[in-house]
């Protein structure tokens, strides 16, 4: 890396690269070099704050009994003022960021161990929902204060565990999740513009996709097979984002999209879920108004990033065609369920040329992936003879085999050609 | 943001957080030194939280509420107005739509609606116990419940002007915790 930044004089002079590239490679390396710089000593100092933390709440979950109501009552109380004073004491002498983020996790566990202590000291009733719902409140402003990233992390994770419990658990649908969600973005879009090769922003970029996709299950209690096209719309918009210019390339929206598209095509590939759709009372409008508010950012995204042809990608057109194969599957379940399975095998196909001609392994194998699956669930809804699955079950394999044999010669023959074409 | 700001600005979150559990402590004391306590027949079983601990959640026989208004919403918040029986513990005097003006009462949550009227849910149903206590509390009560002519086990809740506090649990006129300490014995 110093090579490369020492050369970057000569290879200005030289007229190799502009001087505006010297300066974006510059910038990289130095961006690169603070990320690494704040590096293990924090994560492991994060992960053993995060620890005690939680063995603070263990401790006190115990309920000694041998303690008096007053005695647990300071009990619950002075950890929580204790970690007050050192978090302010870190902002007020703008401590080190090791410093800080100690301080903020701490006081992120004691929030909640306070909180749930005297509940327990009371009996306090109280669902679990609420009580996530009070703590990540109360933590909202440290992330900022404290301008940590590990506090962002666990008010991520802290939404999502809320979330999922109201949602999944409960017939609520946390509207709370998307104020807090709210409240972390501008953290997060800080970070994309200030550390946008960050290790730290690449693990934003695979845990807030995730947590979206993990909470709009919860908002969807009793959508039906409905469900399915938001999900879509939702990860079309997640695929279409990671296709943006100033993420592509390192982050994981396109992975956890391209998984989660061809595995909502699958799900829907079933004869069965076409059947239900069509006995399928009316939509309510809350639903398709959700789906119309995805839908819509998952075009606009499409459209800013690739014009008219917006839908060129094997990906992007799935999540184009599916609302379509779903209007004609209200009408038709037999012709839906045909076209749902085309989709997905055409998606595996055109998976499979573009890892081969890109000499991608990865690629490759997703699309064997999602074509093996594909047979797989055909066995379930199809009277297929034991023979002819074992025969079809072969034919994968041989597959999975000959592709990657041919992807490993391809490679090799590559970086032979590649000196060779240099001399 | 300056630093001295953000200084401000944290104090006064500090503030907030410090501010929920305080208010809580402040609120429940509150009820314990002014409510009336009353007694209410109950069986407890053994749950637990993950944050919170384990408790005893409490079953009431009063949840039980006789009557033939099946108009009432499941799932709804209703108001219980309470009053003692003959024998001194706790029966629901009726269910309310609206808080009443005057009487013991407090929020209460309708369950379902059966040949045997309708079914409550009330709020104070945990009663947190060391963690080694309450699967114990729930095997020495099925144990006390199955014995000749047992007395009745209550929880004993403190009501005032709608908010309650759940104090104890009495199994043999003994707090719940002595009872299984005994049992251990």
């Amino acid at each position: 890396m110093s090579s490369i930044i020492k050369d970057l004089p000569e290879l200005i002079s030289h007229n190799i690269i502009s001087e505006q590239t010297a300066k974006n490679i510059e910038r990289y390396y130095a961006a690169k070099k603070e990320d690494q710089g704040s590096n293990t000593l924090m994560i492991f100092g994060s992960i053993g704050a995060i620890l005690v933390g939680l063995g603070i709440i263990l401790i006190f979950a115990h309920n000694w009994d041998n303690f008096s109501k007053t005695v647990k009552t300071i009990l619950a109380i002075a950890p929580l003022l204790l970690c007050q004073i050192a978090a302010g004491y870190a902002i007020f002498k703008n401590k080190s960021q090791l410093f800080k983020d100690i301080a903020g996790i701490l006081l992120f566990f004691t929030v909640g161990s306070s909180i749930a202590l005297v509940a327990q000291i009371y009996n306090i009733p109280g669902d679990l929902e609420g009580y996530l719902l009070s703590w990540t409140l109360l933590c909202m402003p440290l992330m900022y204060l404290l301008r940590s990233n590990m506090l962002a992390f666990l008010h991520l994770g802290f939404i999502t565990y809320y979330a999922v419990v109201a949602g999944y658990f409960e017939t609520e649908r946390p509207w709370p999740y998307l104020l807090l969600l709210g409240a972390f973005i501008p953290f997060y879009l800080r970070r994309l513009k200030g550390h946008p090769f960050g290790r730290i922003t690449s693990l934003f970029n695979l845990l807030f996709p995730l947590s979206l996709i993990i909470t709009l299950g919860a908002f969807l209690a009793g959508v039906g097979e409905f469900g399915f096209l938001v999900y879509m719309a939702l990860l079309g918009f997640i695929y279409n984002t990671g296709l943006l210019p100033k993420l592509e390339s390192r982050n994981d929206y396109l992975r956890l999209g391209s998984v989660g598209i061809a595995f909502i095509l699958l799900f829907s590939s079933f004869k069965w879920v076409w059947e239900e759709m069509e006995t399928q009372q009316v939509v309510e409008s809350y639903y398709i108004i959700l789906w119309a508010i995805l839908f819509a950012g998952m075009l606009y995204i499409a459209i800013r990033n690739g014009g008219k042809q917006f839908y060129k990608n094997a990906f992007q057109a799935v999540t184009v065609l599916f609302p379509v194969v779903y209007l004609i599957g209200m009408a038709n379940s037999v012709l839906a369920a045909i076209l749902d399975n085309v989709m997905v095998l055409a998606l595996g196909v055109i998976t499979v040329k573009q890892g081969i001609d890109k000499v991608d392994f990865r690629k490759l194998n997703f699309g064997l992936t999602i074509i093996a699956a594909l047979i797989i669930c055909r066995f379930f809804d199809t009277n297929m003879t034991f023979a002819l699955r074992g025969v079809l079950f072969v034919c994968v394999g041989v597959g999975f085999f000959v592709a990657n044999s041919m992807l490993v010669k391809k490679k090799r023959a590559n970086v032979l050609n590649t000196p060779e074409d240099e001399n | 943001m300056k630093t001295k700001n953000m200084f401000i600005v944290f104090v006064v979150v500090a503030v907030v957080q410090a501010f929920v559990p305080l208010k809580m402590i402040y609120d429940t004391e509150k009820i314990n030194d002014e409510g009336v306590v009353y007694k209410f027949k109950t069986q407890p079983i053994d749950p637990n939280d993950p944050f919170r601990g384990k408790y005893i959640t409490l079953r009431f026989e009063a949840e039980n509420f006789k009557t033939t208004d099946s108009l009432m919403d499941m799932r709804q918040d209703v108001y219980v107005s309470i009053e003692k029986d003959s024998e001194g513990y706790a029966r629901v005097k009726e269910v309310l739509r609206e808080e009443p003006e005057e009487g013991d009462y407090f929020k209460a949550e309708t369950y379902y609606f059966s040949t045997n009227g309708l079914r409550l849910n009330f709020p104070f149903d945990r009663f947190y116990m060391e963690e080694s206590k309450a699967p114990q509390a729930e095997v020495a009560y099925r144990k006390y419940s199955t014995a000749k002519n047992p007395k009745p086990a209550y929880a004993l809740v403190a009501i005032k002007d709608g908010e309650t506090y759940l104090k104890d649990v009495i199994v043999d006129d003994k707090p719940i915790r002595e009872y299984v300490m005994e049992q251990q014995e």
